[in-house]
């Protein structure tokens, strides 16, 4: 949670609900599973729970990249920018 | 140490709070998002902050999350009672064009009585099945229902002993577990007991019509205008079909055993 927040530069803040609400439906989808290894002996805890990406998860996260990396090179292309002006017709 | 009484008050309420997520999600998650709740409380009182602003988010967090949760089993529910409204159906096409192209000669009231049989079956295994969440609970359920189907299709096409009243004694069996199974309110270790007892009641109903056989009260175990013999097609066949829904009420209640085992 704290991982989002500075990734983000404090504009999302996870809570719990929303993180074990993700992790659940990434398990569900098998995108992720619980895994035995610890990351670091130093900061394990017999509590923490690890999760592991699963191969499905590897390649669905490959896809998304994907589609981000194809539209900014499509918003690119097109010199878009937020303070473009849209042209159209009316009247 | 204010904070403390403060942290384990906050804690308390928040238990309290994912109380309102479905039994399966807590059973997953509850614990941890209990703890991360109070990792975070204790962090932010040890850095100085105020826990009154957080706790307030963290609550308003939760709840919109346990709304969402929520939402979407409800919403996976209604996918499942869509999905077995069709395979009703589709298994009555079986007998519908049977009865358009193959001279089968089902009476119209068969369709609905035997769609609302398919359906209620299929609709009990999907609400018990999901209060177990193993696979060893789930297929305890479905050899429970299915088994239980069976037995009132043979019993409504055929009878198994006889075609007399005597053959209503089986729904006496399929009452025995499905009270015994809202007794057990459909944890594991009680089903498995409700399941055995479901075996023995299916075990004593031909030994009892036999009994009554023997007895000599024919109009018990067979209508008067049939012309089948009492025990038609013969004692052995009548008792190995009986013991054919045993072996599955007892294969039932042994994964229901194993579902208890696998919990604890």
């Amino acid at each position: 949670m704290k991982q989002v927040e500075t990734d983000s530069q404090g504009k999302v803040k996870m809570g719990p609900g929303t993180l074990y609400g993700s992790l659940g439906r990434m398990i569900d989808a098998g995108l992720i599973r619980e895994s035995n290894k610890k990351v670091d002996p130093k900061m394990d805890d017999e509590r923490r729970v690890y999760y592991k990406i699963t191969g499905l998860g590897q390649k669905a996260l490959a896809a998304e990249l994907e589609r981000y990396r194809d539209v900014v090179a499509v918003a690119r292309e097109k010199r878009l920018s937020p303070n473009a002006f849209i042209y159209g017709y009316g009247r | 140490m204010a904070d403390e009484h403060d942290i384990a008050r906050y804690r308390r309420w928040y238990r309290k709070l994912l109380r309102f997520y479905s039994r399966p999600y807590r059973e997953r998650f509850a614990e941890g998002m209990e703890q991360t709740f109070n990792d975070l409380c204790r962090e932010r009182a040890e850095a100085g902050d105020g826990l009154v602003g957080f706790v307030l988010w963290m609550f308003a967090e939760t709840s919109a999350g346990i709304i969402r949760e929520n939402g979407r089993s409800i919403v996976m529910q209604n996918k499942s009672i869509t999905h077995i409204a069709l395979v009703t159906g589709l298994i009555l096409l079986i007998p519908l064009f049977g009865n358009l192209f193959m001279g089968w000669n089902w009476p119209a009231f068969a369709f609905p009585f035997w769609g609302a049989l398919l359906f209620g079956t299929g609709l009990t295994y999907e609400l018990i099945a999901r209060k177990g969440g193993t696979i060893a609970y789930r297929a305890a359920v479905g050899i429970a229902c299915a088994t239980g189907f069976v037995l009132v299709f043979i019993n409504a096409a055929a009878g198994i002993i006889g075609d007399g009243p005597v053959n209503l004694m089986y729904l006496g069996v399929l009452a025995v577990g499905f009270v015994g199974a809202l007794i057990a309110r459909f944890e594991a270790r009680g089903m498995a007991l409700a399941l055995f007892a479901t075996a023995v009641a299916q075990m004593l109903v031909p030994v009892i019509a036999l009994v009554i056989w023997k007895a000599g009260w024919q109009d018990l175990l067979i209508d008067p205008n049939s012309p089948h013999p009492p025990f038609d097609p013969g004692i052995a066949p009548v008792f190995g079909l009986n013991a054919v829904f045993v072996m599955l009420f007892v294969g039932s209640a042994l994964l229901f055993r194993r579902a208890s085992a696998n919990r604890l």
